[in-house]
Protein backbone atom coordinates (compact mmCIF):
# COMPACT_ATOMS: atom_id res chain seq x y z
CA UNK A 1 0.00 0.00 0.00
CA UNK A 2 1.35 3.41 -0.99
CA UNK A 3 2.21 5.76 1.84
CA UNK A 4 -0.12 8.68 2.39
CA UNK A 5 1.37 11.96 1.11
CA UNK A 6 2.81 14.16 3.81
CA UNK A 7 2.39 17.86 4.45
CA UNK A 8 -1.34 18.37 3.96
CA UNK A 9 -3.76 16.12 5.80
CA UNK A 10 -6.77 17.29 3.84
CA UNK A 11 -8.57 20.18 2.20
CA UNK A 12 -11.35 21.17 4.57
CA UNK A 13 -13.63 23.07 2.23
CA UNK A 14 -12.20 21.79 -1.02
CA UNK A 15 -12.43 18.12 -1.75
CA UNK A 16 -11.43 18.02 -5.40
CA UNK A 17 -7.86 17.48 -6.54
CA UNK A 18 -5.48 20.36 -5.79
CA UNK A 19 -4.76 20.93 -9.46
CA UNK A 20 -8.46 21.70 -9.96
CA UNK A 21 -8.32 24.48 -7.41
CA UNK A 22 -8.99 27.87 -8.97
CA UNK A 23 -8.65 31.37 -7.62
CA UNK A 24 -12.00 32.67 -6.45
CA UNK A 25 -11.17 36.13 -5.21
CA UNK A 26 -10.72 38.75 -7.88
CA UNK A 27 -8.27 40.83 -5.89
CA UNK A 28 -7.99 43.37 -8.65
CA UNK A 29 -11.73 43.84 -8.96
CA UNK A 30 -13.71 45.67 -6.37
CA UNK A 31 -16.73 46.61 -8.40
CA UNK A 32 -18.94 43.61 -8.23
CA UNK A 33 -21.43 44.82 -5.68
CA UNK A 34 -23.04 48.06 -4.76
CA UNK A 35 -25.97 46.72 -2.88
CA UNK A 36 -24.27 44.82 -0.14
CA UNK A 37 -21.88 46.63 2.09
CA UNK A 38 -20.77 45.31 5.42
CA UNK A 39 -23.08 42.40 5.21
CA UNK A 40 -24.19 40.59 8.27
CA UNK A 41 -26.40 38.01 6.79
CA UNK A 42 -29.40 39.08 4.79
CA UNK A 43 -29.83 37.33 1.50
CA UNK A 44 -29.36 39.33 -1.61
CA UNK A 45 -29.46 36.68 -4.27
CA UNK A 46 -28.78 39.01 -7.15
CA UNK A 47 -25.43 40.19 -5.97
CA UNK A 48 -22.71 37.90 -7.27
CA UNK A 49 -20.25 38.46 -4.49
CA UNK A 50 -22.35 38.64 -1.42
CA UNK A 51 -25.07 36.92 0.46
CA UNK A 52 -26.77 39.94 1.85
CA UNK A 53 -27.52 43.57 2.29
CA UNK A 54 -25.86 45.79 4.79
CA UNK A 55 -28.89 46.33 6.92
CA UNK A 56 -27.72 44.81 10.12
CA UNK A 57 -24.69 46.95 10.59
CA UNK A 58 -25.66 49.95 12.58
CA UNK A 59 -23.79 52.03 14.99
CA UNK A 60 -25.56 53.06 18.08
CA UNK A 61 -28.51 50.69 18.30
CA UNK B 1 22.27 12.57 19.07
CA UNK B 2 19.48 11.76 16.70
CA UNK B 3 20.12 14.91 14.69
CA UNK B 4 23.76 13.93 14.03
CA UNK B 5 22.72 10.43 13.12
CA UNK B 6 20.29 11.84 10.57
CA UNK B 7 22.98 14.15 9.16
CA UNK B 8 25.25 11.22 8.65
CA UNK B 9 22.43 9.33 7.05
CA UNK B 10 21.90 12.25 4.66
CA UNK B 11 25.57 12.49 3.80
CA UNK B 12 25.60 8.89 2.82
CA UNK B 13 22.17 9.02 1.16
CA UNK B 14 21.84 9.13 -2.56
CA UNK B 15 19.31 11.64 -3.78
CA UNK B 16 17.32 9.97 -6.55
CA UNK B 17 17.79 11.53 -9.98
CA UNK B 18 14.14 12.52 -10.07
CA UNK B 19 14.62 14.63 -6.92
CA UNK B 20 18.02 16.09 -7.76
CA UNK B 21 16.63 18.88 -9.93
CA UNK B 22 14.58 20.43 -7.17
CA UNK B 23 16.90 19.65 -4.25
CA UNK B 24 18.30 23.17 -4.43
CA UNK B 25 15.36 24.72 -6.26
CA UNK B 26 14.02 27.69 -4.27
CA UNK B 27 10.30 27.72 -3.57
CA UNK B 28 8.26 30.68 -2.43
CA UNK B 29 5.37 30.72 -0.01
CA UNK B 30 2.26 31.95 -1.82
CA UNK B 31 -0.51 34.08 -0.31
CA UNK B 32 -1.31 31.84 2.61
CA UNK B 33 -2.01 32.26 6.31
CA UNK B 34 -0.74 29.71 8.80
CA UNK B 35 -2.03 29.25 12.30
CA UNK B 36 -2.40 26.65 15.00
CA UNK B 37 -5.40 26.25 17.26
CA UNK B 38 -6.09 23.68 19.95
CA UNK B 39 -3.30 21.42 18.73
CA UNK B 40 -4.36 21.51 15.06
CA UNK B 41 -2.45 23.28 12.33
CA UNK B 42 -4.06 25.07 9.42
CA UNK B 43 -3.24 26.90 6.23
CA UNK B 44 -5.66 29.27 4.54
CA UNK B 45 -5.08 30.07 0.89
CA UNK B 46 -6.39 33.57 0.43
CA UNK B 47 -6.97 33.69 -3.28
CA UNK B 48 -8.54 30.27 -3.47
CA UNK B 49 -10.45 30.62 -0.18
CA UNK B 50 -9.33 27.12 0.71
CA UNK B 51 -8.60 25.96 4.25
CA UNK B 52 -6.24 23.04 4.71
CA UNK B 53 -5.46 20.87 7.69
CA UNK B 54 -1.68 20.44 7.85
CA UNK B 55 0.43 17.84 9.57
CA UNK B 56 3.40 18.82 11.71
CA UNK B 57 5.80 18.47 8.80
CA UNK B 58 3.78 20.67 6.43
CA UNK B 59 3.44 23.32 9.12
CA UNK B 60 7.16 23.19 9.92
CA UNK B 61 8.12 23.57 6.25
CA UNK B 62 5.79 26.51 5.73
CA UNK B 63 6.85 28.22 8.95
CA UNK B 64 10.28 28.95 7.51
CA UNK B 65 10.94 32.48 6.36
CA UNK B 66 12.07 33.46 2.88
CA UNK B 67 12.40 31.16 -0.11
CA UNK B 68 12.91 27.54 0.95
CA UNK B 69 14.71 24.63 -0.67
CA UNK B 70 14.44 20.97 0.03
CA UNK B 71 18.11 21.06 0.97
CA UNK B 72 17.79 23.89 3.49
CA UNK B 73 14.64 22.38 4.95
CA UNK B 74 16.36 19.07 5.34
CA UNK B 75 19.15 20.84 7.18
CA UNK B 76 16.67 22.27 9.65
CA UNK B 77 14.25 19.42 10.10
CA UNK B 78 16.26 16.26 9.62
CA UNK B 79 16.14 15.59 13.35
CA UNK B 80 12.33 15.31 13.20
CA UNK B 81 11.46 13.88 9.80
CA UNK B 82 12.88 11.47 7.23
CA UNK B 83 13.95 12.60 3.78
CA UNK B 84 11.23 10.63 1.96
CA UNK B 85 8.62 12.22 4.22
CA UNK B 86 10.01 15.66 3.50
CA UNK B 87 10.19 15.02 -0.19
CA UNK B 88 6.59 13.89 -0.19
CA UNK B 89 5.49 16.93 1.80
CA UNK B 90 7.26 19.31 -0.59
CA UNK B 91 5.44 17.78 -3.52
CA UNK B 92 2.09 17.98 -1.72
CA UNK B 93 2.61 21.64 -0.86
CA UNK B 94 3.53 22.35 -4.48
CA UNK B 95 0.43 20.50 -5.67
CA UNK B 96 -1.71 22.60 -3.37
CA UNK B 97 -0.13 25.77 -4.82
CA UNK B 98 1.17 26.82 -1.42
CA UNK B 99 4.76 26.61 -2.57
CA UNK B 100 5.66 27.78 -6.06
CA UNK B 101 8.83 28.43 -7.99
CA UNK B 102 7.96 32.12 -8.28
CA UNK B 103 7.27 34.76 -5.61
CA UNK B 104 3.60 35.56 -4.96
CA UNK B 105 2.17 37.88 -7.58
CA UNK B 106 1.15 41.22 -6.17
CA UNK B 107 -2.12 42.60 -7.41
CA UNK B 108 -2.36 46.09 -8.86
CA UNK B 109 -4.30 48.70 -6.95
CA UNK B 110 -7.74 49.66 -8.08
CA UNK B 111 -7.40 53.02 -9.76
CA UNK B 112 -9.96 52.71 -12.45
CA UNK B 113 -11.26 56.23 -12.79
CA UNK B 114 -13.75 55.18 -15.42
CA UNK B 115 -15.57 52.72 -13.23
CA UNK B 116 -15.56 55.14 -10.32
CA UNK B 117 -17.10 57.80 -12.56
CA UNK B 118 -19.75 55.33 -13.61
CA UNK B 119 -20.45 54.30 -10.02
CA UNK B 120 -20.91 57.93 -9.05
CA UNK B 121 -23.46 58.42 -11.83
CA UNK B 122 -25.47 55.31 -11.01
CA UNK B 123 -28.52 55.70 -8.80
CA UNK B 124 -28.17 53.80 -5.53
CA UNK B 125 -29.81 50.40 -5.22
CA UNK B 126 -29.76 50.59 -1.45
CA UNK B 127 -30.96 53.44 0.71
CA UNK B 128 -30.90 53.89 4.46
CA UNK B 129 -33.77 56.01 5.73
CA UNK B 130 -33.38 57.68 9.11
CA UNK B 131 -37.06 57.90 9.88
CA UNK B 132 -36.35 59.58 13.20
CA UNK B 133 -33.51 61.77 14.32
CA UNK B 134 -34.59 60.87 17.81
CA UNK B 135 -34.83 57.90 20.11
CA UNK B 136 -36.92 56.85 23.10
CA UNK B 137 -33.91 55.19 24.77
CA UNK B 138 -30.80 56.65 26.31
CA UNK B 139 -28.29 53.84 25.78
CA UNK B 140 -25.09 54.83 27.47
CA UNK B 141 -22.90 53.77 24.52
CA UNK B 142 -25.02 55.35 21.80
CA UNK B 143 -22.83 56.59 18.96
CA UNK B 144 -25.70 58.43 17.32
CA UNK B 145 -26.16 61.02 20.06
CA UNK B 146 -29.48 59.41 21.04
CA UNK B 147 -30.55 59.53 17.44
CA UNK B 148 -29.75 63.19 16.90
CA UNK B 149 -26.26 62.67 15.46
CA UNK B 150 -25.17 65.85 17.18
CA UNK B 151 -27.95 67.81 15.44
CA UNK B 152 -31.57 68.55 16.14
CA UNK B 153 -34.40 66.13 16.88
CA UNK B 154 -36.93 65.49 14.16
CA UNK B 155 -39.02 62.97 12.29
CA UNK B 156 -38.80 62.39 8.55
CA UNK B 157 -41.79 63.69 6.59
CA UNK B 158 -43.65 61.85 3.84
CA UNK B 159 -42.34 64.38 1.35
CA UNK B 160 -38.73 63.63 2.31
CA UNK B 161 -39.35 59.88 2.20
CA UNK B 162 -40.90 60.18 -1.27
CA UNK B 163 -37.93 62.16 -2.55
CA UNK B 164 -35.58 59.54 -1.13
CA UNK B 165 -37.53 56.80 -2.90
CA UNK B 166 -37.28 58.81 -6.11
CA UNK B 167 -33.48 58.58 -5.81
CA UNK B 168 -33.82 54.82 -5.63
CA UNK B 169 -36.31 54.66 -8.49
CA UNK B 170 -35.43 57.35 -11.04
CA UNK B 171 -38.07 58.22 -13.63
CA UNK B 172 -35.72 57.37 -16.50
CA UNK B 173 -35.93 53.56 -16.86
CA UNK B 174 -32.46 53.53 -18.44
CA UNK B 175 -31.01 54.66 -15.11
CA UNK B 176 -32.58 51.76 -13.21
CA UNK B 177 -29.70 49.39 -13.74
CA UNK B 178 -30.45 46.93 -10.95
CA UNK B 179 -33.48 44.68 -10.85
CA UNK B 180 -33.71 44.97 -7.08
CA UNK B 181 -33.69 47.64 -4.39
CA UNK B 182 -33.03 47.52 -0.64
CA UNK B 183 -34.59 49.93 1.79
CA UNK B 184 -33.29 49.98 5.34
CA UNK B 185 -35.24 51.81 8.02
CA UNK B 186 -33.04 53.16 10.77
CA UNK B 187 -32.87 56.02 13.24
CA UNK B 188 -32.56 57.02 15.98
CA UNK B 189 -35.48 54.72 16.56
CA UNK B 190 -37.43 54.19 13.31
CA UNK B 191 -40.52 52.83 15.10
CA UNK B 192 -41.12 56.38 16.36
CA UNK B 193 -42.40 57.19 12.89
CA UNK B 194 -44.98 54.63 11.81
CA UNK B 195 -46.91 56.86 9.37
CA UNK B 196 -43.84 57.59 7.25
CA UNK B 197 -42.60 53.99 7.39
CA UNK B 198 -45.97 52.78 6.11
CA UNK B 199 -46.03 55.54 3.51
CA UNK B 200 -42.50 54.72 2.32
CA UNK B 201 -43.31 51.02 2.01
CA UNK B 202 -46.40 51.72 -0.04
CA UNK B 203 -44.66 54.35 -2.19
CA UNK B 204 -41.64 52.13 -2.82
CA UNK B 205 -43.78 49.13 -3.72
CA UNK B 206 -45.67 51.13 -6.31
CA UNK B 207 -42.43 52.47 -7.78
CA UNK B 208 -40.81 49.04 -7.79
CA UNK B 209 -43.84 47.50 -9.43
CA UNK B 210 -43.85 50.12 -12.15
CA UNK B 211 -40.13 49.54 -12.79
CA UNK B 212 -40.50 45.78 -12.48
CA UNK B 213 -37.84 45.63 -9.75
CA UNK B 214 -37.74 43.46 -6.66
CA UNK B 215 -37.64 45.24 -3.35
CA UNK B 216 -36.72 44.21 0.17
CA UNK B 217 -37.31 46.02 3.43
CA UNK B 218 -35.01 45.94 6.41
CA UNK B 219 -35.25 47.44 9.85
CA UNK B 220 -32.94 47.98 12.80
CA UNK B 221 -34.93 48.67 15.96
CA UNK B 222 -34.74 48.68 19.73
CA UNK B 223 -38.09 46.88 19.63
CA UNK B 224 -39.70 48.75 22.49
CA UNK B 225 -42.37 50.48 20.40
CA UNK B 226 -43.45 47.42 18.46
CA UNK B 227 -47.22 47.04 18.27
CA UNK B 228 -49.85 45.32 16.17
CA UNK B 229 -49.75 47.78 13.28
CA UNK B 230 -46.00 47.28 12.88
CA UNK B 231 -46.34 43.51 13.10
CA UNK B 232 -48.90 43.60 10.33
CA UNK B 233 -46.66 45.83 8.19
CA UNK B 234 -43.68 43.48 8.70
CA UNK B 235 -45.72 40.37 8.00
CA UNK B 236 -47.30 41.71 4.84
CA UNK B 237 -44.07 43.11 3.43
CA UNK B 238 -41.60 40.41 4.38
CA UNK B 239 -39.48 42.68 6.56
CA UNK B 240 -36.03 41.63 7.74
CA UNK B 241 -35.88 42.86 11.32
CA UNK B 242 -32.86 43.16 13.61
CA UNK B 243 -33.58 43.76 17.28
CA UNK B 244 -31.03 45.51 19.44
CA UNK B 245 -30.84 43.58 22.67
CA UNK B 246 -27.71 43.11 24.71
CA UNK B 247 -28.40 39.89 26.62
CA UNK B 248 -29.92 38.97 29.99
CA UNK B 249 -31.93 41.64 31.87
CA UNK B 250 -29.12 42.83 34.12
CA UNK B 251 -26.70 43.30 31.21
CA UNK B 252 -29.25 44.82 28.86
CA UNK B 253 -30.76 47.18 31.42
CA UNK B 254 -27.37 48.41 32.56
CA UNK B 255 -27.07 50.25 29.25
CA UNK B 256 -30.34 50.30 27.38
CA UNK B 257 -32.66 52.46 29.40
CA UNK B 258 -35.64 54.67 28.74
CA UNK B 259 -35.35 58.39 29.29
CA UNK B 260 -36.66 57.98 32.85
CA UNK B 261 -33.85 55.54 33.62
CA UNK B 262 -35.96 52.38 33.57
CA UNK B 263 -34.43 49.39 31.83
CA UNK B 264 -35.97 48.36 28.52
CA UNK B 265 -35.37 44.58 28.63
CA UNK B 266 -38.83 43.55 29.78
CA UNK B 267 -40.49 45.53 27.00
CA UNK B 268 -38.25 44.38 24.15
CA UNK B 269 -38.30 40.74 25.25
CA UNK B 270 -42.11 40.77 25.42
CA UNK B 271 -42.33 42.45 22.02
CA UNK B 272 -39.90 39.97 20.48
CA UNK B 273 -42.12 37.19 21.75
CA UNK B 274 -45.06 38.82 19.95
CA UNK B 275 -42.89 39.19 16.85
CA UNK B 276 -42.15 35.44 16.88
CA UNK B 277 -45.84 34.69 17.07
CA UNK B 278 -46.89 37.17 14.41
CA UNK B 279 -44.01 37.15 11.94
CA UNK B 280 -41.75 34.26 12.88
CA UNK B 281 -39.00 34.55 10.33
CA UNK B 282 -35.81 36.61 10.37
CA UNK B 283 -35.25 36.39 14.10
CA UNK B 284 -32.05 38.35 14.38
CA UNK B 285 -30.55 40.34 17.21
CA UNK B 286 -27.56 42.54 17.52
CA UNK B 287 -25.94 42.82 20.88
CA UNK B 288 -23.39 45.31 22.09
CA UNK B 289 -20.88 43.65 24.40
CA UNK B 290 -19.31 45.73 27.13
CA UNK B 291 -15.91 45.40 28.62
CA UNK B 292 -16.06 42.73 31.29
CA UNK B 293 -19.27 41.13 30.04
CA UNK B 294 -19.55 37.49 28.99
CA UNK B 295 -20.12 36.72 25.34
CA UNK B 296 -21.19 33.21 26.25
CA UNK B 297 -23.83 34.47 28.66
CA UNK B 298 -25.19 36.91 26.08
CA UNK B 299 -25.25 34.42 23.22
CA UNK B 300 -26.82 31.64 25.26
CA UNK B 301 -29.51 33.90 26.62
CA UNK B 302 -30.50 35.40 23.28
CA UNK B 303 -30.52 32.09 21.42
CA UNK B 304 -32.62 30.55 24.18
CA UNK B 305 -34.97 33.52 23.88
CA UNK B 306 -35.68 32.46 20.30
CA UNK B 307 -33.25 34.42 18.13
CA UNK B 308 -31.78 32.43 15.26
CA UNK B 309 -28.75 34.63 14.77
CA UNK B 310 -27.08 37.12 17.05
CA UNK B 311 -24.60 39.74 15.89
CA UNK B 312 -22.22 40.40 18.78
CA UNK B 313 -20.34 43.65 18.55
CA UNK B 314 -17.84 44.87 21.10
CA UNK B 315 -18.54 48.32 22.39
CA UNK B 316 -16.14 50.48 20.48
CA UNK B 317 -15.67 53.90 21.95
CA UNK B 318 -18.28 56.43 21.00
CA UNK B 319 -17.45 60.01 20.13
CA UNK B 320 -20.85 61.36 21.13
CA UNK B 321 -21.29 59.89 24.58
CA UNK B 322 -19.00 59.26 27.47
CA UNK B 323 -18.89 55.97 29.30
CA UNK B 324 -16.24 53.63 30.57
CA UNK B 325 -17.20 50.24 29.17
CA UNK B 326 -15.58 50.56 25.74
CA UNK B 327 -12.98 48.02 24.67
CA UNK B 328 -9.35 48.99 24.42
CA UNK B 329 -6.80 46.94 22.46
CA UNK B 330 -6.08 44.43 25.23
CA UNK B 331 -9.76 44.05 26.03
CA UNK B 332 -10.43 43.29 22.37
CA UNK B 333 -7.89 40.49 22.52
CA UNK B 334 -9.77 39.08 25.47
CA UNK B 335 -13.01 39.45 23.53
CA UNK B 336 -11.49 37.57 20.59
CA UNK B 337 -10.65 34.72 22.98
CA UNK B 338 -14.22 34.66 24.25
CA UNK B 339 -15.41 34.65 20.65
CA UNK B 340 -13.15 31.71 19.85
CA UNK B 341 -14.29 29.74 22.89
CA UNK B 342 -17.93 30.40 22.04
CA UNK B 343 -17.32 29.26 18.44
CA UNK B 344 -16.54 25.75 19.68
CA UNK B 345 -19.68 25.78 21.80
CA UNK B 346 -21.63 27.17 18.85
CA UNK B 347 -20.52 24.23 16.70
CA UNK B 348 -21.59 21.81 19.44
CA UNK B 349 -25.01 23.48 19.46
CA UNK B 350 -25.27 23.29 15.69
CA UNK B 351 -24.29 19.64 15.61
CA UNK B 352 -26.52 18.56 18.46
CA UNK B 353 -29.59 20.34 17.04
CA UNK B 354 -28.63 19.87 13.38
CA UNK B 355 -29.63 23.49 12.79
CA UNK B 356 -27.42 26.35 11.66
CA UNK B 357 -27.88 29.06 14.25
CA UNK B 358 -25.80 31.16 16.60
CA UNK B 359 -23.24 33.89 16.13
CA UNK B 360 -24.06 35.70 12.87
CA UNK B 361 -20.43 36.66 12.16
CA UNK B 362 -19.32 33.07 12.70
CA UNK B 363 -22.10 31.61 10.55
CA UNK B 364 -21.36 34.07 7.78
CA UNK B 365 -17.71 33.05 7.76
CA UNK B 366 -18.63 29.35 7.80
CA UNK B 367 -20.92 29.86 4.82
CA UNK B 368 -18.24 31.84 2.99
CA UNK B 369 -15.75 29.02 3.54
CA UNK B 370 -18.22 26.39 2.49
CA UNK B 371 -19.19 28.17 -0.72
CA UNK B 372 -15.72 29.53 -1.31
CA UNK B 373 -17.40 32.83 -2.01
CA UNK B 374 -16.72 36.18 -0.39
CA UNK B 375 -19.37 36.83 2.22
CA UNK B 376 -18.82 40.38 3.22
CA UNK B 377 -18.25 42.53 0.20
CA UNK B 378 -16.51 45.84 0.24
CA UNK B 379 -17.86 48.91 1.95
CA UNK B 380 -20.72 50.28 -0.12
CA UNK B 381 -20.69 53.74 1.43
CA UNK B 382 -21.31 56.29 -1.30
CA UNK B 383 -22.69 53.73 -3.70
CA UNK B 384 -25.49 53.19 -1.22
CA UNK B 385 -26.83 56.39 0.29
CA UNK B 386 -28.19 57.30 3.71
CA UNK B 387 -30.89 59.93 4.08
CA UNK B 388 -31.21 61.84 7.34
CA UNK B 389 -34.60 62.69 8.78
CA UNK B 390 -34.02 66.25 7.61
CA UNK B 391 -33.30 65.21 4.03
CA UNK B 392 -29.51 65.35 4.04
CA UNK B 393 -27.76 62.83 1.78
CA UNK B 394 -24.78 60.97 3.25
CA UNK B 395 -22.58 58.05 2.13
CA UNK B 396 -23.73 55.65 4.86
CA UNK B 397 -25.63 55.47 8.10
CA UNK B 398 -22.44 55.90 10.11
CA UNK B 399 -21.77 59.27 8.51
CA UNK B 400 -25.28 60.74 8.83
CA UNK B 401 -25.10 64.39 9.88
CA UNK B 402 -21.30 64.39 9.57
CA UNK B 403 -21.07 67.57 7.54
CA UNK B 404 -17.68 66.98 5.85
CA UNK B 405 -19.15 63.94 4.16
CA UNK B 406 -22.55 65.27 3.20
CA UNK B 407 -23.12 64.54 -0.49
CA UNK B 408 -26.10 66.80 -0.94
CA UNK B 409 -29.70 67.04 0.10
CA UNK B 410 -32.99 65.92 -1.33
CA UNK B 411 -33.86 69.42 -2.54
CA UNK B 412 -30.73 69.94 -4.62
CA UNK B 413 -29.87 66.30 -5.24
CA UNK B 414 -26.59 64.40 -5.03
CA UNK B 415 -23.38 66.30 -5.78
CA UNK B 416 -21.90 63.83 -8.26
CA UNK B 417 -18.38 65.16 -7.95
CA UNK B 418 -18.45 64.78 -4.15
CA UNK B 419 -19.88 61.29 -4.56
CA UNK B 420 -17.17 60.38 -7.05
CA UNK B 421 -14.49 61.63 -4.66
CA UNK B 422 -15.99 59.65 -1.82
CA UNK B 423 -16.19 56.41 -3.78
CA UNK B 424 -12.55 56.94 -4.83
CA UNK B 425 -11.68 57.43 -1.14
CA UNK B 426 -13.36 54.10 -0.29
CA UNK B 427 -11.51 52.36 -3.11
CA UNK B 428 -8.24 53.77 -1.88
CA UNK B 429 -9.05 52.54 1.60
CA UNK B 430 -9.78 49.09 0.18
CA UNK B 431 -6.42 49.09 -1.55
CA UNK B 432 -4.79 48.99 1.86
CA UNK B 433 -6.36 45.57 2.39
CA UNK B 434 -4.69 43.92 -0.55
CA UNK B 435 -1.97 42.35 1.56
CA UNK B 436 -4.35 41.07 4.20
CA UNK B 437 -4.92 37.33 4.33
CA UNK B 438 -8.68 37.54 4.76
CA UNK B 439 -9.29 40.01 1.95
CA UNK B 440 -12.36 38.76 0.18
CA UNK B 441 -13.88 37.32 3.32
CA UNK B 442 -14.05 40.69 5.02
CA UNK B 443 -16.05 43.88 4.63
CA UNK B 444 -12.83 45.89 4.50
CA UNK B 445 -12.47 48.81 6.87
CA UNK B 446 -15.56 50.63 7.96
CA UNK B 447 -15.07 54.08 6.52
CA UNK B 448 -16.42 55.86 9.56
CA UNK B 449 -14.13 53.90 11.86
CA UNK B 450 -11.16 54.52 9.59
CA UNK B 451 -11.95 58.23 9.53
CA UNK B 452 -12.51 58.65 13.25
CA UNK B 453 -9.60 56.36 14.10
CA UNK B 454 -7.13 58.06 11.79
CA UNK B 455 -6.74 54.95 9.64
CA UNK B 456 -7.17 56.90 6.42
CA UNK B 457 -3.53 57.95 6.68
CA UNK B 458 -2.32 54.98 8.67
CA UNK B 459 -1.07 51.80 7.03
CA UNK B 460 -1.59 49.77 10.18
CA UNK B 461 -4.74 47.70 10.48
CA UNK B 462 -7.55 48.87 12.70
CA UNK B 463 -8.63 47.03 15.81
CA UNK B 464 -11.56 45.72 13.82
CA UNK B 465 -9.16 44.28 11.23
CA UNK B 466 -7.38 42.33 13.96
CA UNK B 467 -10.68 41.15 15.34
CA UNK B 468 -11.99 40.00 11.95
CA UNK B 469 -8.81 38.03 11.32
CA UNK B 470 -9.26 36.32 14.64
CA UNK B 471 -12.93 35.67 13.82
CA UNK B 472 -11.95 33.98 10.58
CA UNK B 473 -9.43 31.70 12.27
CA UNK B 474 -12.24 30.67 14.63
CA UNK B 475 -14.43 29.94 11.61
CA UNK B 476 -11.76 27.78 9.97
CA UNK B 477 -11.41 25.79 13.16
CA UNK B 478 -15.21 25.57 13.42
CA UNK B 479 -15.36 24.30 9.86
CA UNK B 480 -12.80 21.67 10.76
CA UNK B 481 -14.99 20.49 13.66
CA UNK B 482 -18.08 20.33 11.43
CA UNK B 483 -16.12 18.45 8.79
CA UNK B 484 -14.81 16.00 11.38
CA UNK B 485 -18.41 15.33 12.42
CA UNK B 486 -19.30 14.72 8.77
CA UNK B 487 -21.95 17.44 8.85
CA UNK B 488 -20.83 20.04 6.30
CA UNK B 489 -24.12 19.50 4.47
CA UNK B 490 -25.66 21.70 7.19
CA UNK B 491 -23.92 24.58 5.43
CA UNK B 492 -25.39 23.83 1.99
Amino acid sequence: MAEKPKGVVKGLNFLAKPDEMTEVIPLGDNKNCDCCTTNLGYTCSTCPSSSGSSAAKSSGK
Amino acid sequence: MAWKTQKVALASMTIPDADQARYHQPYYLQKVHLFAKRGKKFAYLTRQMVALLLDDLGYAILSQSGPVTLASTWEKLAHRFSFPEMNSAFQTLIDWQILASHPPVSQPSVEEETFIDEEAQNPPSEIWLSLANDCNLRCRYCSAGYGRFGGTRGLMTEKTAARAMDLLFPEDPAKQKRDFANIIFVGGEPLMNYPVMAFAVDYAKRKAGKANRRISFHLNTNGTLLDEKFLQLFRENDFHVVFSIDGPPAIHDASRRFIDGEGSYRRVAANFSRFIQAVGKSRRAQAVLHYGSSLRETMTHLLDLGFEEVIPNPDYSSPLTSHNSAFDASALEEFAQQYDDWSVENVERILSRRWLHGNAHFLEDLRALHRRQPSRSSCGAGRSLAISAHGGIFPCQSTVETKPFQLGDLTRGVDLELRRKFIALIENLGNKCRGCWIVGACSRPCFQEAYSGGFLDDPEPTQRCKLYRSYFESAIYGYYLIDEAGCTELLD
